[in-house]
């Protein structure tokens, strides 16, 4: 397993990102090593990273930063990972920003693949429904019910097991 | 609302579910097939990829299977002592199965309707026609006392990742299989 030393740029290297809206980033150079998209936009004097705000670069790097000494994953076991739903404190922390910073923080995260980043974005949103009500669950995330009684019915009808679990 | 839940972004709102499910957690996941029409369509593929490993006290999900059933094989339930309504569903739901897991469907077929000990092994013969039938894209097999041809069926339409073969004594037709 590559326990994360074995990046090829040193500590004191540094690389520029810049985000859609302009805004540079000087990063440890370790932070593109791992996550192969950050090193496209490199440097470029024009080049910067679309679909990414300055606001929401700035959060995903500083996770990146702090996970830099994190062994890379195991690409291969998506089950076991999925299955584990514990978050580290730091990251609960990281992400108990508001829901649009959240969701945009998940979007770059599959935007820039930056893995882990993403699960533990779809982990956070996950946790945020899990004992919900569906009413509960539609008022949190802003959704409006458009299922006719009828539908409604005999989608319970058919799917009440669950419930019992 | 965000993007991810309103269609354009299914692989993140997969991800997202996948995580309300967790290990095995069927209510929170139920709940979410509620919210909305897209996030049944969305929740109902996950819910059902192995419903068998809930354990259920009472597993009602089972007779949802039987709706695509024609007259005859409806007749071969009749056979078995289910009398019980088959009615269209909303959704083809053993195309989602993902786990064909022998044991548990075993145990589930108890729990779920009390019949003469030979009308298990015919209801289970069943419902594996109806899963190869469905299209399912089975992850994993687990085979626990082998006896069943129709499993040779099974093997024979999917590309598994899988195949667990716990006890087995019959195993020539299955190697030959594969």
């Amino acid at each position: 397993m590559d326990n994360g030393t074995s990046n090829s740029a040193s500590e004191n290297e540094t690389i520029t990102l810049k985000s859609c809206d302009g805004i540079e980033f000087h990063i440890d150079a370790r932070i593109a090593n791992r996550y192969t998209l950050l090193n496209n936009w490199n440097g470029g004097e024009s080049a910067c990273i679309p679909n990414v705000n300055g606001k929401v670069l700035e959060k995903v790097l500083e996770w990146c930063e702090h996970h830099i000494n994190d062994p890379q994953l195991n690409c291969g076991d998506d089950d076991s990972r999925r299955r584990n739903t514990i978050i580290e404190e730091w990251d609960e922390n990281f992400l108990s920003c508001d829901q649009d910073m959240l969701f945009e923080i998940i979007l770059a995260a599959n935007y820039l693949e930056i893995k882990p980043l993403l699960d533990l974005g779809c982990k956070t949103v996950a946790n945020m429904m899990k004992s919900k009500s569906p009413e509960e669950i539609r008022s949190a995330f802003n959704i409006d019910n458009d299922y006719t009684p009828e539908e409604e019915e005999q989608f319970r009808k058919e799917n009440e097991w669950a419930e019992d679990y | 609302m965000s993007k991810i839940f309103m269609g354009d972004m299914p692989n993140l709102m997969e991800n997202i579910l996948t995580y309300v499910k967790g290990d095995s957690e069927s209510e929170s996941l139920y709940s979410c097939a509620l919210v909305s029409r897209h996030w049944c369509r969305m929740a109902i593929p996950i819910l059902w990829e192995n419903p068998f490993s809930f354990k259920l006290e009472k597993p009602t999900f089972i007779s949802n299977y039987f709706s695509s059933l024609g007259e005859d094989e409806k007749f071969v339930l009749k056979e078995c002592g289910i009398n019980e309504e088959i009615s269209q569903t909303l959704f083809n739901y053993a195309r989602f199965l993902k786990v064909l897991d022998l044991s548990d469907i075993k145990y589930n077929v108890k729990q779920w309707i009390d019949v003469p000990k030979k009308s298990y092994t015919r209801i289970i013969n069943l419902l594996i026609k109806i899963f190869v039938d469905s299209g399912a894209t089975l992850h994993g097999v687990t085979i626990i006392n082998l006896a069943l041809d129709a499993l040779l069926d099974v093997i024979q339409s999917q590309q598994l990742r899988r195949v667990e073969i716990r006890r087995a004594t019959k195993l020539h037709g299955i190697i030959s299989a594969l």
